[in-house]
């Protein structure tokens, strides 16, 4: 066998050995579950999707100066907005993000709205042609 | 006089170089370095391979793969329409997903989510190897193709891509393969011609926006090199415009399963790109020469494109001869793109062509001048390779290089290892169980939505997906009839793909689907219709079972396209190996044959597969109210302001928000009558009663048009909003005018300048008083 032949040899086997690793580790890899596994009482999530229902017509309000005239942007703005307060009660009560996405969802489903400034619909998407 | 411990030194010197030239001859050995080199680039992402980024634009383009896998792997279809976004959009037709390639058989396999850095290794793999291929077509010896190919990959560049979640752009890792093949089809190969089509539709299918036409100007810039390294006679010529032609055409062809849908997109709604983004060459190089400084939202600018400064050290040996020059031509320009409209330059030209229009970001022209950069830098190994084959000198200096090509590897592992690192990722929801409904949702957190089987109205792309103002986040079923009384509607089954309902209708109605209508639906009882820009059959009296399909003919019309030029190609290159090339099977003839065939493919899914046609683009402002009108609408005060010779102000509006008092709109109607500049920009001021200017200037008119694209037998409404802060009571002026936005080097022109004074040329147009309401 030449020296060419060995470090092709060789090469094949680092390749095979490298995909080998690669695809073991992606298959395998479990990273520590860092979402606490528990869940909103129902009381909880009434009680939750309440309080943004509360929320909303403020942070709606905030998105009409940021944006004026903007319909998707105030959209856009408030649910940023509403992403942000939506981490901050998942941290406090301790539970994943998608059960407060989940209780507001509900709170959308079930309660009647009065105030105009809260929706269940969206606007159309429409980007800004500015972002310099 | 040489000592024994220097010649023992010069031999061990000779022996390395040796070695080196053999390590790098063989493609097993320098494919496993890549692999190795790769596999460490990606071993931070692999650590957290199961997890989701929670960086906003990852959250999106993840969500387009988990659908798309969803599709394959639960409903046995092919991703076609993702009904978990935006009320409903076209996947093939979404520029940016990256699905429709053979990488995705690694998602199929392995999830969406463990399957991203396995596809990242794989691109840097290939993106390496592209290199040396397409570097070594120019280069004498393997050595310096083969070391500086990492360089190009393992650039900081993807290292920020990763972090955003922006996995299609390592796309660009397969551009020099791109320009592998085309160097051969310029000399006349056919195979060169095919796999210019194979790479660049595998980048285009990979969701290349920005890595598809950066490659196609590569392309251009390859033909000039073409010229410049050969002399130039009239076969020559004659040759290269016959294989143009016919790359052209095997590669729109081999590109059609992706170009029709996205086109058929971007026609119905155009991205509209406007700003004058600048960048100065201290920022440019502090992306290029310092590593990243990632935050947890951010990756930031530093190390952007990082690739250290040793690749210009090793480019220097390289600047000699008529290749260098082209290369360092390509440096220079590519820089110049990359500073935007900080200088009237190449930025500014391209944004006049189409589909470059809608570029953002000038500095990802960096990856042109890397690329450059690293082909000088190979160049710069040979050279020294060459030397050290006469002078002893030379063989240390290859040693020097070698060591300057590993610490620049080092350094850019190290930028790999902090940006992965930086990633803000959490574990993924856990899915639960139940019937799809659409939600408001949140784009922000989008990747929240699909696992509760909730489709997210709240939507963000980089262009305005067509959605139905109508769409509900609170239906309790997905469908219902208008009139509600009409009867009863039961879902029968649903699959992205396909919907099916049992209808009992006591009157004629409409089936009205909580989902974006799009041409591409066809039903069992009638072609859908819009309503209101929702999905729609209309139904008469009687009992029903309506399926609905989506079956767009963009997407089986195009992949009809590509698979039949495939065929024919594959067919004709095997025959032509098997009977010898010559006549009928001429490497033209064969091009030919595979174009034509496709065209005809193409023509007879256009003709055979009836659709509704595509809708024009539905123009409108930012507050929804439509941006062209035929007349002026009541209450809209008269005018007739010549702001230019070519534009004329024929109605003007101005009312302080009846909600929100803080808040003043304006409305201005604008005729057109001759061409204008796209550049021209609208100056607009309010005035207030203490002196005070807010501004409100604007290049898209009603945000949809620039001043070009407004035709001139209609009016066009610009509506827009401007916010007053502070004390606002009183009698405000409001004024407007023109200015030029990329006049005197790209910036935007005020003749106010930064002194505050107002713009002179400004008209006075109207004046209202903003009172003292109470605050909403």
């Amino acid at each position: 066998m030449t020296i060419n032949q060995k470090l092709g040899y060789g090469g094949m086997a680092v390749i095979v050995g490298c995909l080998l690793v690669l695809i073991g580790r992606a298959w395998t890899v479990s990273s520590v579950d860092d979402s606490p596994g528990t869940k909103l009482t129902e009381a909880q999530q009434r009680a939750i999707g309440q309080a943004l229902a509360r929320r909303e017509p403020a942070f709606r309000r905030d998105a009409e100066r940021r944006f004026p005239g903007d319909v998707w942007s105030q959209d856009d703005h408030f649910h940023n907005l509403e992403q942000r307060w939506a981490r901050r009660v998942a941290a406090k009560h301790g539970v994943p993000l998608i059960e407060v996405l989940r209780a507001i969802d509900e709170d959308l489903r079930t309660n009647k709205r009065t105030d105009p400034l809260r929706r269940a619909t969206a606007a159309p998407c429409k980007p800004r042609p500015f972002y310099d | 006089m040489q000592t024994p411990a220097i010649l023992r030194l010069n031999r061990s010197a000779t022996r390395s170089v040796r070695w080196l030239r053999q390590l790098w001859a063989g493609p097993w050995t320098r494919l496993a370095f890549y692999c190795l080199l790769s596999l460490a680039a990606c071993w931070s992402w692999l650590d957290r391979a199961d997890q989701v980024n929670q960086f906003r634009d990852a959250q999106v383009l993840q969500t387009y793969e988990r659908i798309a896998v969803r599709s394959v792997v639960e409903h046995f279809e092919l991703p076609l329409w993702n009904p978990y976004y935006c009320g409903g959009m076209y996947a093939l037709g979404t520029p940016q997903s990256r699905f429709a390639t053979p990488f995705f058989a690694v998602s199929l396999v392995l999830g969406a989510l463990r399957a991203q850095p396995v596809i990242a290794f794989l691109l840097l793999v290939l993106g390496m190897e592209g290199f040396f291929r397409y570097s070594r077509l120019r280069c004498g010896s393997a050595v310096g193709s083969a070391m500086a190919a990492p360089l190009f990959a393992l650039s900081g560049f993807y290292a920020v891509a990763y972090f955003n979640g922006w996995l299609n752009f390592f796309g660009f890792l397969l551009i020099p393969w791109v320009l592998w093949g085309f160097y051969r089809a310029l000399r006349g190969q056919l195979r060169g011609v095919v796999w210019t089509g194979i790479w660049l539709a595998t980048i285009i299918g990979f969701g290349g926006t920005y890595a598809g036409p950066i490659g196609v100007l590569l392309m251009g810039i390859e033909v000039a090199r073409f010229f410049v390294e050969r002399p130039l006679n009239t076969s020559s010529a004659r040759c290269v415009v016959t294989y143009l032609a016919l790359t052209f055409g095997v590669v729109t062809a081999l590109c059609a399963f992706r170009l029709w849908p996205v086109f058929e997109t971007l026609y119905a709604s155009p991205r509209i790109m406007a700003g004058t983004p600048s960048l100065s060459l201290g920022s440019l190089s502090g992306m290029m020469f310092t590593t990243a400084a990632p935050t947890a939202s951010t990756a930031g600018r530093a190390g952007y494109f990082f690739l250290g400064v040793l690749p210009l050290v090793l480019a220097l040996p390289g600047l000699r001869g008529k290749r260098a020059v082209v290369l360092l031509v390509g440096v220079v320009f590519s820089l110049w793109t990359a500073t935007g409209y900080t200088t009237f330059g190449p930025f500014v030209w391209l944004r006049a062509l189409p589909i470059y229009e809608t570029f953002r970001n000038p500095e990802r022209f960096l990856f042109v001048t890397g690329f450059f950069v690293v082909q000088l830098s190979a160049q710069g190994i040979d050279r020294l390779i060459c030397a050290s084959r006469k002078y002893i000198a030379g063989r240390w200096l290859v040693l020097a290089a070698v060591g300057l090509v590993l610490s620049t590897y080092g350094l850019q592992l190290v930028n790999y290892h902090r940006t992965g690192r930086a990633m803000t990722m959490a574990a993924p929801p856990r899915a639960v169980a139940g019937p799809f409904k659409q939600a408001r949702g949140n784009r922000w957190v989008l990747i929240q939505f699909e696992p509760m089987e909730r489709g997210s109205l709240s939507c963000f792309e980089a262009y305005p997906v067509v959605m139905s103002a109508e769409l509900r986040g609170d239906l309790p079923r997905e469908a219902y009839l208008v009139p509600s009384d009409g009867g009863q509607v039961t879902p029968v089954h649903w699959s992205p793909n396909r919907l099916e309902f049992r209808v009992t209708a006591h009157a004629p109605v409409s089936l009205i689907i909580n989902q974006n209508w799009h041409q591409g639906w066809g039903s069992t009882s009638g072609r859908p219709i819009s309503y209101l820009g929702l999905l729609a059959v209309e139904l008469p009296e009687g009992n029903h079972h309506v399926s609905l399909r989506f079956r767009p003919k963009s997407a089986l019309g195009g992949v009809l396209i590509s698979l039949t030029a495939l065929a024919v190609l594959g067919f004709l290159v095997a025959t032509r190996r098997r009977i010898g090339g010559s006549g009928l099977l001429s490497v033209g003839n064969i091009l030919v044959s595979s174009i034509v065939a496709s065209a005809i493919a193409g023509g007879i899914a256009a003709i055979a597969i009836d659709e509704a046609p595509v809708p024009p683009p539905i123009l409108r402002n930012a507050n929804r109210a439509p941006a062209l009108v035929d007349q002026l609408p009541d209450g809209v005060r008269s005018r007739a302001v010549t702001l230019n010779n070519s534009i004329q102000l024929i109605g003007a509006r101005a009312e302080v928000n009846r909600e929100n008092n803080d808040i003043v709109d304006v409305e201005l109607y604008l005729r057109i009558k001759r061409t204008v500049p796209r550049s021209t920009v609208l100056l607009v001021e309010l005035i207030g009663p203490a002196g005070q200017i807010v501004r409100s200037d604007h290049q898209v008119l009603a945000a949809s048009l620039f001043f070009d694209e407004v035709p001139a037998t209609r009016i066009v409404r610009d509506a827009f909003s401007v916010y007053l802060n502070g004390d606002r009571r009183g009698e405000w002026q409001l004024r407007v005018g023109l200015a030029d936005g990329v006049k005197g080097g790209g910036r935007r022109v005020f003749s106010a300048g930064a002194t505050g004074a107002p713009p002179t040329n400004v008209t006075e147009l109207l004046t209202f008083d903003v009172g003292t309401g109470q605050r909403k």
